[in-house]
C-alpha cells in the first residue's frame, strides 16, 4: 500500500504545483494588462513627460515638482542631467533667477559629460544678468563661448556679454566681444547683427547728455529755464508763471509794508521754488536716461537679442 | 511602491507649489507709531486734513496723476524725509499742468490717469 500512495502523492504534488503556477502567471499577466491599461507603470520617461507637459503649460513650480521626483525616484537615469537642466530653465522662467544658478551650477558640477551644458551656461549667464551681477553674466558668457566654441550658444553668448559690457557702460569691452563674434563666426547670422550693431555702440560713446547741475542753477536763476533745458516745455512754462507769481506776490507784500501776508506767500512760494531747481535736475536725469534707454533699444533691436 | 512614493514626495515638495516669495506690504501703523520727527508729522497731517476736508469739495477728482499730487506728497515726506519730500512735493505740482501727457516718464492707467510714484523721481536713484 505504501509504495501506491506515494505515488499518488507525487501526481497530487505535481498537479497543485501545475495549478498554482498558471494562477499566478494569469494574475501577474492580468495585473500587467490592467497597469498598462491604467497608464501607472511609472518611468523616468514617464516621469519626465509629466514635467514636460507643466512646462508647456506655464506651471513651472509643478514643473519642478515632477523633475524632482524624477532625481529622487531615478537618480541614476540617463535623463537626470536633463530633469536638473529643465529644473533650472523652469525656475528662470519662474523669474527665480537665483535657484536658477544654483541649479544649473549643481548640473554643471554633477554631469560634467551632459550634452545640456552648454545651454546650462548660456542660461546661468542671463540668470545672473537678471540678477544685476553684471561680472559674473560676462565671466560665464565668456567662458562659454570659450569652452563650447561649436556650440550654437556660442555666437549668442559673444551678443550676451556684449550687451552685458554695454550694461556696465563699457564700450571698448561691448565692441571687442562683437569683433570677435564676427571675426569667429562670419557666417552666423549673429555676425551679420553685429556688423549692423557696431556703429551703434560707437555712438554710444558720444551720446549727448544734459547737465543736472546745469538745470539746477538755470531753474535757480530763472524759474522753469531748467525745465526747458531738458526738453520739458511745458514744466518750464508752469514753474514760470507759478513761481513768478509767488515772487512777484511777495514782493509786492513788502513794497506795500504787508510783512505778514509777504512772509506767508514766501513760505508757500519757497516749496515750489525750491522744487523747480530739484525738478530740473530731475528732468535732466531723466533725459539722459531716456537718451541711453532710445540707443540701447535700437543695439537690442539691431542684434536681435531676446531674454 | 513607486506609486507610494511618488505620492509622498509629492507632499515633500507642496511648498515649490506655492511660487516665488512675496514681501509683505509694510505695516503703516507700526510706521506711523514709531514717528518721531515733529515736522515730517506736522507736514503728513496737513495733508491728511487736506485729503479729508478740502480735497472733497467740488466733488470730483482733479488730478491727473495716480498717485494723486496729496498722495504723492504723502508718500514723498514719508520716505523720505520732510525736506527732499518737500522739494519733490514742489516739483510734483509743478508738473501736475495741461502739458503733461503719456510716454517715457508716465504710463497710462486704465483709468486714464498717469502712474508717477515718488520712487520714479529720486535723483540719488534710477527710476
Amino acid at each position: 500500500m505504501t509504495p501506491h500512495r506515494k505515488i499518488f502523492c507525487m501526481k497530487c504534488l505535481k498537479v497543485h504545483i501545475l495549478f498554482w503556477c498558471s494562477t499566478l502567471l494569469l494574475l501577474f499577466n492580468g495585473f500587467l494588462a490592467c497597469a498598462q491599461e491604467k497608464g501607472i507603470w511609472l518611468t523616468d520617461r514617464i516621469q519626465l513627460k509629466l514635467g514636460d507637459a507643466f512646462m508647456e503649460e506655464g506651471e513651472f513650480y509643478r514643473a519642478i515638482t515632477e523633475y524632482k521626483k524624477l532625481l529622487i525616484l531615478f537618480p541614476d537615469s540617463e535623463q537626470a542631467d536633463y530633469a536638473l537642466f529643465k529644473i533650472g530653465m523652469a525656475y528662470y522662467q519662474g523669474e527665480e533667477y537665483e535657484s536658477s544658478v544654483q541649479s544649473l551650477s549643481t548640473l554643471r558640477a554633477n554631469y560634467k559629460e551632459s550634452k545640456h551644458l552648454a545651454q546650462a551656461r548660456y542660461l546661468q549667464g542671463i540668470s545672473y544678468w537678471k540678477l544685476k551681477q553684471l561680472e559674473q553674466a560676462g565671466e560665464t558668457f565668456d567662458s562659454l563661448a570659450k569652452d563650447y566654441p561649436q556650440s550654437p550658444f556660442a555666437p549668442l553668448s559673444l551678443v550676451a556679454a556684449s550687451l552685458v559690457a554695454l550694461d556696465e557702460e563699457n564700450t571698448a569691452e561691448s565692441r571687442s566681444r562683437l569683433e570677435q563674434l564676427i571675426s569667429r563666426y562670419p557666417d552666423d547670422s549673429a555676425a551679420r547683427n553685429a556688423i549692423r550693431a557696431a556703429p551703434l555702440i560707437s555712438r554710444y560713446e558720444n551720446l549727448p547728455q544734459k547737465s543736472k547741475a546745469l538745470a539746477s542753477v538755470l531753474s535757480a536763476v530763472i524759474p522753469g529755464t531748467g525745465y526747458v533745458y531738458a526738453g520739458r516745455y511745458g514744466d518750464g512754462i508752469t514753474a514760470f508763471f507759478i513761481n513768478g507769481l509767488w515772487i512777484a506776490g511777495a514782493v509786492t507784500g513788502i513794497q506795500a509794508e504787508y510783512y505778514a501776508i509777504s512772509g506767508v506767500l514766501a513760505g508757500v512760494g519757497l516749496p515750489f521754488y525750491l522744487g523747480n531747481i530739484y525738478g530740473s535736475a530731475n528732468a535732466a536725469k531723466k533725459w539722459n536716461l531716456e537718451v541711453k534707454r532710445s540707443l540701447l533699444d535700437q543695439v537690442y533691436l539691431a542684434l536681435d537679442f531676446k531674454f | 511602491m513607486l506609486l507610494v512614493l511618488a505620492d509622498s514626495s509629492c507632499f515633500a515638495f507642496d511648498f515649490l507649489l506655492k511660487g516665488p516669495k512675496q514681501e509683505k506690504p509694510a505695516d503703516r501703523q507700526m510706521q506711523r507709531a514709531v514717528e518721531t520727527s515733529c515736522v515730517k508729522l506736522a507736514f503728513e497731517t496737513a495733508i491728511r486734513f487736506y485729503q479729508k476736508r478740502i480735497s472733497p469739495v467740488g466733488g470730483f477728482d482733479r488730478c491727473g496723476f495716480r498717485p494723486s499730487c496729496s498722495a504723492y506728497g504723502y508718500q514723498a515726506i514719508a520716505e523720505n524725509g520732510p525736506v527732499i519730500g518737500l522739494l519733490m512735493t514742489g516739483d510734483r505740482l509743478t508738473r501736475c499742468n495741461i502739458w503733461k501727457e503719456p510716454g517715457p516718464d508716465y504710463t497710462l492707467l486704465p483709468n486714464g490717469k498717469l502712474y508717477d510714484p515718488p520712487s520714479q523721481n529720486l535723483l540719488h536713484e534710477m527710476p
